[in-house]
């Protein structure tokens, strides 16, 4: 499963290079979606992956819980790159103006 | 006596002055002048009179101890003569710099000027630190950079000053070098510890270094060819500058160094061959010359060439030479300078084809040009005379070669000499035109040659002692003198040799006519130095073009090439852990998504059509939301799933606007350069994945994330809580980000014209109806998101969510003006409550954002939950300042 | 006030400056009364820490390394100290020089997240943290240049960004592969950890994507192809901000993580690569500024050569290139910032930074001359103005280690940054004035000369700023009292 997600994560950072190596301005944000997804994911494998084990306790002892730090990595790192990638759009706009 | 080191700052005062007092400076020139002068004389006859206490003098403040660096300074009998010179010879200069430019508007400024340098080059001379002597050295190159180009409004005088500036630079930083490697070798940056030093320890480096650095100050060959070219300086500047100050720093290096670096094999013949080269160069270029200030600078040259080949051989013989040699050669160079000033007054021309006969008109200022001219021939008793027999008898006593070579270079010297006073001499040809020299000029030309007799004179009657202890400072013999007449020797004879074939040699020159010298000669480094330049300057366009030019998407390759061949090369393929595959019945399902993935991936990175990047972007989104659930992670879900959206939303409503452009680089290469890069994001992740750490602080929050901050649901309490920190940067960032699109797009504060979208009526109870529901929901999923999936973030999209509804349903009341507030005072309130939850704790007196807490049964309220709050209305003012620059694109 | 209130005072003033600031509609004064306030804070914590003390802050009150820390130390109380100094000058500029557009854009609130960022990356101990400072900085970078008008301007923002968004992806793709690989973000026990598992040097790869962010934001040759377009477009007021922390920030972030965390043994990873390509970058910049005609131009080249000449002094790796380093940091960020304020005088003088198109300044102001010629000489390292004690101080080290490459760069590119300064002083400030001339503003002239004064009080006082310097370098080296002062006396390693 780790291989899986490990090349999952290569074709979208391939595609998301492709993309970004474009040369338009909507090709590199397009290509920056891909890829900052892919650093989304790449933290979340990077943490260590479980399936059905979401941190929300529930008494279970803890070694039965994901890692919940990653996730959170994640969290703030998604919020931040959909603040910039909102910028990055306006950006986009102001140059069709 | 320390106090004697106050003179270093007499000249720099004397500035000051000048400089506030610019006004009358310039209508009372020739006072001022006289005022000047008379202080600097003053001083010049304070310090002679330490002269005879020996002069001994030392100074010391640490300054950068860790360094090496002090501020300590040095007097020896010799730095205190030379001191002597600069005063004396710099009150001359300020005097006639005042008459010269009298009522000048930019009098003041050369005055400054002047006085700075004069103050840098004692400096140079007193200073004890390696690094002290270095400061003083640098001040003496940028101000005189100035002084040269004072006349900077024309493009030679600019020129020739950033020439002289750049070679005395350059030699200033092998100075340096050289300095360095001596403190490092030695162990200490003091000169006069390093004087009595063993010169085993020094390495050749250091020595070549600090040659290098004074022979492109002393303008010696190769490095020769700026000094003539400095000669568009205004004439006082020339005198001072080639008389007892700045060239001279350069030698004066090499003197007070030669007792102990003289000892380095290299040393002597290097300084020897420049020095030969240096007057052999210069009498070449001299002799084609007919302007006086240009033969008075080969003159220099030569001298300088000379006292090189004294400090080369360091010998107690060359050491008593090279005082002699210098001062003669201060006092008989400065008076010639101010001269031909003069004479260029009182003429109108310094061509001496045109000045027959001058120096019967123009009597006083003849007589200087005569004595000092015959001084730098070298005839009994001036004290050139002296200069000439030393240089001379060291050089006989080091080598008759030597001697006979230095002999052969003086003929040429002695011939321009010649040169110079043979048509001053003639029968006069009044020329009619040119003003009468004014007093302030003349005495200034009058003092030097009045010092030097005045020498003559101190010789005779001090027993010839009279520099003695000076040369003896430098490393002559003690109780040297200086005798006019010491039997018959070699070096007489050699002298009167030079000196008979020097007036032949004039007669050739005399007889040619020539103004210019060969193109072949003279001009060849300067040409050099052009072609270097020029050269920099094409390489600095191409590496300049190189960084600045050229596509993003070239730069975008060439960096991920760096970066991607560092780190594929440490990922020590050699060190390669067990991967360990896991394989359980779940990962069937998980499988699926993978082509779904695969797929949408390929169409979205190759798409051109807006609906299929919007489409595809969204499926990609969607399976990696899915793929975060799988992994135990709902409120990463969520939120992908949530920004998505909206992102999407944004892009869909940019693609609208933008025009199309096909994707311009070539598919085949950035297929395999992806590819690659692709490859590479997955060993790294292969291979962090396979590695095994404990995680005590993951565990420290899954225990103590209930009982100590409340909370079940992990991610959420980290948020909040644990690295709340990290969250409060990330709201700062959608606020800097709402902020962006304002600077972007503009406030918009115009009342935009409402949406034309169909009124439809069942859209907008529609609407209506679902933000009845929407609030209670918004509600619930806020607080419940510190045990469950939900929280601020995930709540406030979809109350954005609500609101984009709002506006698609005409809402007529959501005119962008009010959003514009809205979403102002959102941000504002929702960073403030965010700041203020943080800071609660630390009004409270313990650390800031820790969680303050009220209990009531099972309901925990705490400031976490407030900065929950604050994140809720800081993402909703972000969403809504979007959504409203999104909306106005729309009708517009 | 105690350390720890100074620390969070530090952090929070810039975000209390901008919050006021977009809630009184642009307003300055809140920007710049929370910088001078946050620059006397900065002052006292760069005495307090300059016997090498460290002090710490857990947010939250959790216990390093579940929490996240804030840390000061001498190092991050200079990097303080002078960035905020070029804030309040920026901000006068600012506010004299810059048309109303640019208020009514936000910039004043822009402006002090963009130092809330600085502060941020400076003051924290954490690798994400950073990260989300580094993008708080970022973000207000772009913010700001995209209220610059222009086609050009735009474009050159365009690039800017999008370059800086992938080193920014690098950079977040390095902190979760650290983590993955270690458990902790801490700086502190990330140290610690690398001194336990010295055997196996695992972390070179996710250092190679840090080196990669880091060197992006640094302007590393060959990753500074961001700098040269972007930065001359800024109006000067903007520019001396941007100079003074932008770059300077990817390099406190390349000493603070590869001089102090990943050092095992005396050595982090990528040393070597470092070093080739800090000569690199000092060559490459200084021929780039060699060929430019405009002071705006040929000062942006300039940062990446000086940009080179930092991070030679990181890769060098000894005591005194170390402290030579941080000593050049801080010089450089209060030269290059009065650079271009000054370069901002002589637009507001002569209506231009063109080569070509001014001359003659020296005669028509001579203050603007003066107030040039300081920090150009001191960029130039001319004594004894701080940039020579900070160019000697790395001569003499690179001389001390007998590497004659580096010694030579040091004094080539020296050289060759006076022929570039020449240039500007031979065409702008010498020949004869041409064209309209305005006084500037005295406030502006006022602000410059402090940074003047500060320039030449660096250089005569540089024994007390040299031994700063030294303290902090002595701290990044040996972090013994960092390691403590984060996590306890429990978990100090003996070196």
């Amino acid at each position: 499963m780790e291989l899986f997600i490990a090349i999952t994560i290569g074709i979208l950072v391939a595609g998301g290079v492709y993309r970004l190596l474009g040369g338009t301005k909507v090709d590199a944000i397009i290509g920056l979606i891909m890829l900052s997804q892919a650093a989304n994911l790449i933290i979340l494998a990077a943490g260590g992956l479980k399936h059905n084990a979401a941190a929300l306790l529930d008494g279970s002892p803890i070694s039965e819980y994901a890692d919940p730090l990653p996730q959170a990595l994640v969290l703030t790192a998604i919020v931040i790159g959909f603040g910039i990638l909102a910028f990055l759009i306006t950006l986009l706009i102001r140059s069709s103006k | 006596m320390a106090e004697t080191f106050l003179l270093i700052a007499l000249p720099a005062c004397v500035a000051l002055v000048a400089a506030c007092l610019s006004g009358w400076v310039r209508e009372r020139s020739s006072i001022a002048g006289a005022c000047i002068a008379a202080l600097y004389f003053t001083g010049a006859v304070f310090l002679l009179a330490q002269i005879p206490n020996g002069g001994n003098a030392f100074f010391s403040v640490p300054w950068v101890s860790e360094l090496g660096v002090d501020f300590s300074l040095r007097l020896t009998g010799f730095s205190a003569w030379f001191g002597v010179l600069i005063l004396f010879l710099g009150g001359c200069v300020n005097l006639y710099a005042c008459t010269y430019f009298k009522g000048h508007q930019r009098l003041s400024s050369l005055l400054i000027l002047l006085g700075l340098f004069a103050s840098a080059m004692l400096g140079v001379i007193w200073a004890d630190n390696l690094y002290l002597i270095f400061l003083f050295w640098e001040a003496t190159s940028l101000l005189s950079f100035l002084l040269v180009g004072f006349h900077n409004e024309k493009e030679i005088s600019r020129a020739n000053a950033a020439q002289a500036f750049l070679i005395t630079m350059a030699g200033g930083a092998a100075l340096l070098v050289g300095f360095v490697l001596l403190h490092l070798n030695l162990g200490s940056a003091s000169l006069a510890q390093i004087l009595v030093s063993d010169i085993a320890d020094v390495s050749t480096a250091a020595v070549v270094f600090i040659m290098l650095g004074a022979m492109t100050k002393s303008a010696q060959w190769p490095f020769h060819f700026w000094l003539p070219n400095a000669m568009v300086g205004p004439t006082p500047v020339s005198a001072y500058l080639h008389s007892a100050t700045m060239v001279k720093a350069g030698v004066f290096l090499l003197g007070t160094l030669a007792p102990l670096l003289s000892q380095n094999p290299i040393w002597t013949p290097v300084l020897a061959i420049a020095g030969v080269m240096t007057v052999g160069t210069a009498v070449v270029r001299g002799a084609y010359e007919t302007d006086m200030k240009a033969i008075l600078a080969s003159t220099t040259l030569a001298a300088l060439g000379f006292l090189t080949i004294l400090a080369g051989l360091g010998t107690p013989a060359a050491m008593l030479g090279f005082v002699i040699f210098l001062t003669a050669h201060a006092l008989y160079k400065a008076p010639l300078f101010l001269a031909a000033g003069n004479i260029e007054k009182r003429f109108g021309t310094r061509d001496l084809n045109q000045l027959r006969g001058a120096a019967r008109l123009s009597p006083v200022t003849g007589a200087v040009v005569v004595v000092s001219a015959l001084s730098l021939i070298g005839v009994a008793p001036l004290p050139g005379f002296l200069g000439k027999e030393y240089l001379l008898k060291a050089a006989w006593a080091y080598s008759p070669w030597l001697a006979i070579a230095v002999a052969i270079s003086a003929v040429g010297v002695l011939a321009l000499g010649f040169r110079l006073i043979i048509p001053m001499l003639c029968k006069a040809e009044e020329t009619g035109k040119g003003k009468q020299i004014p007093l302030g000029m003349t005495l200034a030309t009058l003092f030097p040659a009045i010092g030097a007799l005045g020498m003559v004179a101190a010789l005779s009657f001090s027993n010839h002692q009279f520099l003695g202890p000076a040369a003896a400072a430098l490393g002559a013999d003690e109780g040297a003198s200086y005798q006019f007449w010491y039997g018959l020797t070699p070096a007489l004879g050699l002298g009167m040799g030079a000196l008979a074939l020097s007036l032949l040699v004039s007669r050739v020159i005399l007889r040619s006519r020539r103004s210019s010298p060969p193109d072949a000669f003279a001009p060849f480094f300067d040409q050099l130095f052009d072609n270097i330049i020029y050269a920099l300057k094409s390489v600095a366009a191409t590496v300049s073009g190189l960084l600045e030019e050229g596509k993003l998407v070239s730069h975008l390759i060439v960096m991920l090439i760096v970066i991607g061949m560092l780190s594929f090369f440490s990922i020590e393929v050699h060190d390669w852990p067990v991967l360990p595959l896991s394989w359980d019945k779940h990962s069937i399902a998980f499988l699926g998504l993978v082509p779904l993935l695969v797929i949408s991936t390929v169409v979205a990175s190759r798409t051109q059509k807006t609906i299929t990047i919007l489409v595809s972007l969204g499926f990609v989104g969607f399976v990696i939301a899915l793929i975060f659930l799988w992994f135990s992670a709902p409120d990463l879900a969520l939120t992908q799933l949530m920004a998505e959206t909206l992102i999407l939303f944004l892009l869909a409503g940019a693609l609208m606007k933008v025009k199309k452009k096909e994707s311009s680089e070539p598919a085949a290469f950035r297929l395999i350069f992806s590819i690659f890069a692709g490859a590479l994001v997955t060993l790294l992740t292969l291979k962090s994945i396979a590695l095994e750490w404990n995680r005590p602080i993951s565990e420290f929050f899954l225990q103590e994330s209930k009982t100590q901050a409340f909370g079940a649901n992990v991610v959420n309490v980290i948020l909040v809580d644990f690295r709340a920190l990290d969250t409060l940067g990330e709201i700062i960032v959608l606020a800097i980000a709402a902020m962006g699109a304002d600077a972007a797009l503009g406030a918009a504060r115009k009342r935009a014209p409402l949406p034309e979208v169909m009124p439809s009526s069942l859209l907008t109870s529609g609407a209506r109806l679902l933000a009845f529901f929407l609030l209670p929901t918004i509600l619930w999923i806020f607080w419940r998101g510190h045990n469950a999936p939900g929280g601020g973030f995930i709540g406030a999209l979809l109350a954005a969510g609500g609101v984009g509804l709002g506006l698609l349903s005409s809402w007529r009341r959501l005119t962008p003006p009010l959003m514009r507030r809205y979403a102002h005072r959102l941000i504002i309130s929702g960073l403030g409550i965010a700041l203020v939850s943080a800071l609660l704790a630390v009004f409270v007196g313990v650390d800031f954002f820790q969680g303050l807490w009220f209990h009531y049964g099972d309901l925990h309220l705490g400031t976490p939950l407030l900065f929950d709050l604050g994140v809720f209305l800081t993402v909703l003012g972000f969403c809504m300042n979007y959504l409203r620059h999104f909306h106005i694109r729309q009708i517009s | 006030m105690t350390p720890e209130l100074l620390i969070v005072a530090s952090l929070l003033l810039p975000a209390i400056g901008a919050v006021l600031s977009l809630a009184c509609r642009g307003n300055p004064w809140p920007v710049m009364l929370a910088a001078v306030v946050a620059l006397a804070l900065a002052v006292v914590l760069t005495i307090k820490t300059s016997g090498g003390e460290v002090y710490a802050v857990h947010a939250g009150g959790w216990a390093a390394p579940y929490g996240v820390v804030l840390v000061v130390d001498g190092f991050s109380a200079l990097m303080l100290a002078v960035c905020q100094l070029i804030l309040v000058a920026a901000v006068v500029f600012s506010m004299t020089t810059l048309p109303a557009h640019y208020k009514r854009r936000h910039l004043f609130p822009l402006l002090s997240t963009l130092s809330l960022g600085a502060s941020g990356a400076f003051l924290t101990g954490d690798l994400f943290n950073l990260y989300v400072w580094f993008e708080v900085l970022l973000l207000s970078s772009f913010a700001i240049m995209a209220i610059v008008p222009g086609k050009e301007a735009r474009a050159a923002t365009w690039r800017y960004v999008v370059i800086n968004l992938v080193a920014s992806l690098l950079f977040l793709v390095a902190a979760g592969l650290v983590y993955g690989k270690t458990g902790t973000l801490n700086f502190a026990d990330l140290h610690v950890s690398f001194q336990e598992n010295r055997s196996s040097f695992l972390i070179n790869s996710s250092a190679a994507l840090l080196f990669g962010a880091f060197g992006i934001k640094a302007a590393l040759v060959p990753l500074a192809f961001w700098l040269p377009k972007s930065y001359p477009q800024l109006p000067p007021a903007l520019s001396a901000l941007f100079a003074a922390l932008l770059t300077k920030i990817g390099l406190y972030a390349l000493f603070r993580v590869f001089g102090m965390v990943m050092v095992v043994d005396g050595s982090f990873p990528h040393q070597e690569v470092l070093f080739w390509l800090a000569i690199l970058t000092m060559v490459a910049g200084v021929l780039g500024a060699v060929a430019q005609n405009d002071m705006r131009r040929i000062l942006s080249f300039h940062i990446i050569s000086q940009v080179g000449y930092m991070a030679l002094a990181l890769a060098l790796f000894s005591p005194l290139a170390m402290a030579a380093g941080i000593f050049y940091l801080v010089h450089h960020i209060v030269v290059k910032g009065n650079l271009f304020l000054v370069t901002g005088l002589v637009e507001q003088h002569a209506g231009s930074s063109d080569l070509e198109k001014v001359s003659g300044v020296v005669r028509s102001s001579p203050w603007i001359a003066a107030l040039f010629a300081i920090p150009a000489l001191s960029l130039a390292g001319v004594p004894p103005l701080s940039g020579f004690f900070a160019k000697f101080a790395l001569l003499k080290s690179g001389l001390e280690m007998q590497d004659w490459v580096a010694a030579s760069a040091i004094v080539a590119v020296g050289l060759l940054t006076i022929f570039s300064m020449l240039k500007i002083w031979r065409a702008v400030f010498w020949g004869e004035p041409s064209g309209e001339r305005k006084a500037p503003a005295q406030i502006n002239l006022l602000t410059s000369a402090v940074l003047g004064v500060v320039t030449i009080s660096i250089g005569i006082a540089c024994g007390q700023f040299f031994a700063l310097a030294q303290t902090a370098a002595e701290g990044l080296m040996n972090p013994a009292a960092y390691i403590e002062a984060v996590l306890g006396t429990s978990h100090s390693v003996q070196p």
